[in-house]
């Protein structure tokens, strides 16, 4: 009966796509947005209250710990995507960039697009995760390219076309698996059911075991964004709308790293080992480590800031990999500040997006170089984006701090017993550096200085004659800017994002620690 | 279980049109050549469906043959045919041309390197467990997979993209079947509409691209680098 979950969100992205009244598809899409919110927390709520932290019918639909945690997060950026969106969009339809077309359009891809996250998460079938997860590239793409424009339409394309076809080799892994299932553990048409897999890890062949991860890990680590599979994540990211850039950030990479995570602790359980450490956690510390010190590069020489943001995100699942791969080596501490990082990341990143999304609705660019004096532009914008890149570099009092330092505090215990991992802790660290000095670099020229109407006009007519970067829009679509601010509704929202990760980092109910920890033992 | 010599005389078959997919640089040539290489896929799942004693398991590989042909074979090139017509942008072979030579001596390449990866896996699992079905065919699959991803590397126009993600795609059908136990017919279904889902926002987008871009070149679409 776990399907039912789907429901809301195929209804709402139904009914969104044949009204053909703006105010009742937004009122559609706010209803439909609830109701997935209420639905994910019934089914979390369910699989706390059982004795055994799981529920399912022992054949296509399971949930445990772990993918509740992930259906709730998914709600929750997923709904407040969805009501930050309706503000957005009626401005760009005031403005006359869109119409009730494009609208019924966004609205219905945008509830199946979250519908298709949301069945990532109640199946013990790999193979449905596998189908969910292409289907989320599929429900997306359309997201991407919504503008029609040049980079948007690169940007979408790059996006299918990678990511479905790393996605294959993941398929291929697959079925690599369910022949290593098939032989090893018998034949049965629920062979490549996860419960299975995980309690039989023992007896599965660990050649064709570590042939899967390799497979899975290249094709699910291309959807998450890890280096160097990542070329179409900044892309996708900055030419999405807002909401969007959002939801694929926030939340789409989860759904991978889930479906890695689930490999992982196959791979744990069975003792599928190299180099003295086991196989799944060198590959995760190898990629995650790689990603970290690419997107701490790109994260200080991009010039678009919803790029930045972007490649942050290669960062923090970089983090989460890295967190993960070392987290069993000694204690359970780095793979719950890795787990609390998920939700910690999700909601942060989004709260940036939206806040972004309301300054690229002012200014027009996605340009670092043409926005100045944000301050006194958006004060409230201005403050709540500024706020949420120090809670994003991981400065205190909000919750990334308590994962990265979690996750910190793992790998100095590995370190402790190995040497070797103090590479790690130093890169770690040294990517903490720079990604705060870039970020804080490139957020201070936009919120301090003087406002940037005189500055833009000065650098059009620098520019004359140069082509100017692709960020920047044409000289007929600069806005006059003036004071005030834009998409009151969406700051609502971006305050709610904010006063989540401010409670998250002072103080975390022990219920919470305890579901954590309780997710934490299958690694 | 069948002899070794067909195993070799199909994968000889599937690698052969594999490489007639990649050098063909027309378009409804390239596209024939796709058709073939599916039929060819078909052939090999009723073969290997014919093998079994039970009667559930055949009929399960005859479905499962019939479905894809008529998907990938019939229904995702009609979709694909009905794009191409809205091209206005016709493609110029010579500035397309694809070196034969090298494309052959890669794919040779990569399925010599497929069977590097995959054979030492499968040779150390106990005698027996695998039939030569799977230790010839699974990892001659896993290289139409690699072809397929060279094709991608490769391609210069992006409805020569979409062919080389259906190649892949095919691989990976390929593999399924090898491995005789296949996916559950319910999952080959859910993979299939994937695909047709999949072909179908690209041949929205492939519309969209040449009405926009007024081109069906890649390299037109090189503007978003860092």
């Amino acid at each position: 009966m776990l399907y039912l979950v789907l429901i809301p969100s195929i209804a709402t992205a139904i009914a969104c796509y044949l009204l053909k009244n703006k105010k009742r598809i937004e009122l559609v899409n706010e209803m439909g947005a609830c109701a997935e919110f209420l639905c994910a927390v019934l089914l979390c709520g369910l699989v706390v209250s059982s004795s055994t932290m799981t529920i399912g019918d022992n054949g296509l639909w399971y949930m445990d710990a772990l993918s509740a945690y992930f259906l709730v997060i998914v709600a929750i950026v997923g709904s407040l995507a969805a009501f930050y969106s309706v503000g957005y969009l009626d401005y760009e339809y005031k403005e006359n960039v869109i119409d009730v077309t494009r609208l019924r359009i966004y609205y219905s891809m945008f509830h199946l697009f979250i519908g298709m996250m949301m069945f990532v998460f109640i199946t013990d079938n790999l193979t449905i995760v596998w189908i969910a997860i292409e289907g989320t590239t599929i429900a997306s793409a359309l997201l991407v390219a919504f503008y029609n424009k040049k980079p948007a339409l690169e940007a979408a394309w790059k996006f299918i076309i990678i990511c479905s076809a790393g996605i294959v080799l993941a398929l291929f892994g697959t079925i690599i698996m369910s022949l290593n299932s098939n032989v090893e553990l018998g034949e049965s048409i629920f062979a490549l059911n996860w419960t299975k897999l995980f309690a039989s890890a023992g007896l599965l062949d660990p050649g064709l075991l570590k042939l899967t991860f390799i497979l899975i890990f290249v094709g699910y680590a291309t959807k998450a964004g890890l280096v160097p599979m990542h070329t179409w994540l900044p892309d996708a990211h900055s030419q999405a709308p807002s909401p969007v850039s959002a939801t694929l950030s926030g939340v789409l990479l989860n759904c991978a790293l889930y479906a890695i995570l689930r490999y992982h602790a196959i791979m744990t359980k069975a003792h599928i080992m190299i180099l003295g450490t086991g196989f799944s956690n060198l590959i995760m510390i190898i990629f995650g480590s790689l990603s970290l010190l690419v997107a701490a590069g790109f994260i200080v020489v991009s010039k678009d800031y919803k790029r930045i943001l972007a490649y942050s995100s290669i960062k923090h699942i970089g983090m989460i990999i890295l967190g993960f791969g070392i987290g069993n080596l000694a204690g359970t501490l780095a793979i719950f500040g890795a787990l609390f990082h998920i939700l910690n990341h999700s909601l942060t990143k989004s709260m940036l997006f939206f806040s972004s999304g309301n300054i690229l609705l002012k200014y027009k660019t996605r340009c670092v170089d043409d926005i100045r004096g944000l301050g006194s532009t958006m004060p409230l914008t201005a403050i709540l984006f500024m706020l949420g890149v120090f809670a994003l570099t991981g400065l205190p009092p909000f919750s990334v701090f308590v994962s990265e330092i979690s996750i910190l505090s793992g790998m100095i215990q590995v370190a402790q017993l190995n040497p070797a991992y103090y590479i790690t802790v130093f890169i770690y660290l040294l990517c903490m550096v720079i990604v705060f000095a870039g970020f804080t670099n490139s957020a201070g020229k936009m919120v301090f200085g003087t406002n940037s109407i005189n500055k833009i006009e000065a650098r059009v007519i620098v520019k004359q004659g140069e082509t100017e970067h692709e960020c920047s829009p044409t000289e007929q679509e600069r806005p006059k800017v003036t004071p005030g601010e834009i998409n009151r509704a969406g700051s609502i929202i971006v305050i709610i994002l904010l006063v989540l990760i401010l409670l998250l980092g002072v103080y975390m109910l022990p219920q919470m620690g305890a579901f954590l920890n309780n997710i934490a033992t299958l690694f | 279980m069948a002899t070794i010599p067909v195993e070799i005389l199909f994968t000889i078959l599937i690698i052969f049109f594999t490489i007639l997919v990649h050098i063909n640089n027309l378009a409804r040539k390239q596209l024939l050549a796709f058709i073939i290489h599916t039929v060819v896929m078909g052939i090999l799942t009723f073969y290997i469906g014919m093998q079994f004693s039970d009667p559930l398991k055949v009929l399960d590989f005859i479905l499962i043959a019939i479905i894809t042909v008529s998907v990938k074979g019939i229904m995702i090139p009609v979709i694909i045919l009905k794009a191409f017509s809205k091209l206005k942008y016709e493609e110029e072979p010579k500035a397309f041309a694809i070196s034969i030579t090298r494309t052959v001596f890669t794919s040779v390449f990569l399925v010599i390197l497929a069977y590097a990866i995959i054979w030492p896996v499968l040779a150390a699992l106990p005698g027996g467990s695998l039939t030569p079905v799977t230790t010839v065919l699974l990892p001659a699959s896993f290289g139409v997979v690699l072809m397929g991803f060279y094709m991608l590397a490769t391609g210069k126009k992006i409805y020569t993209q979409i062919i080389a993600l259906l190649v892949m795609e095919n691989g990976i059908y390929f593999a399924s079947i090898a491995t005789t136990y296949g996916l559950s017919f319910l999952l080959e279904i859910g993979i299939l509409f994937d695909t047709i889902a999949a072909v179908g926002i690209m041949a929205v987008f492939l519309f969209v691209i040449q009405r926009n871009l007024k081109t069906v070149q890649t390299k037109q679409m090189e503007e978003l680098i860092d």
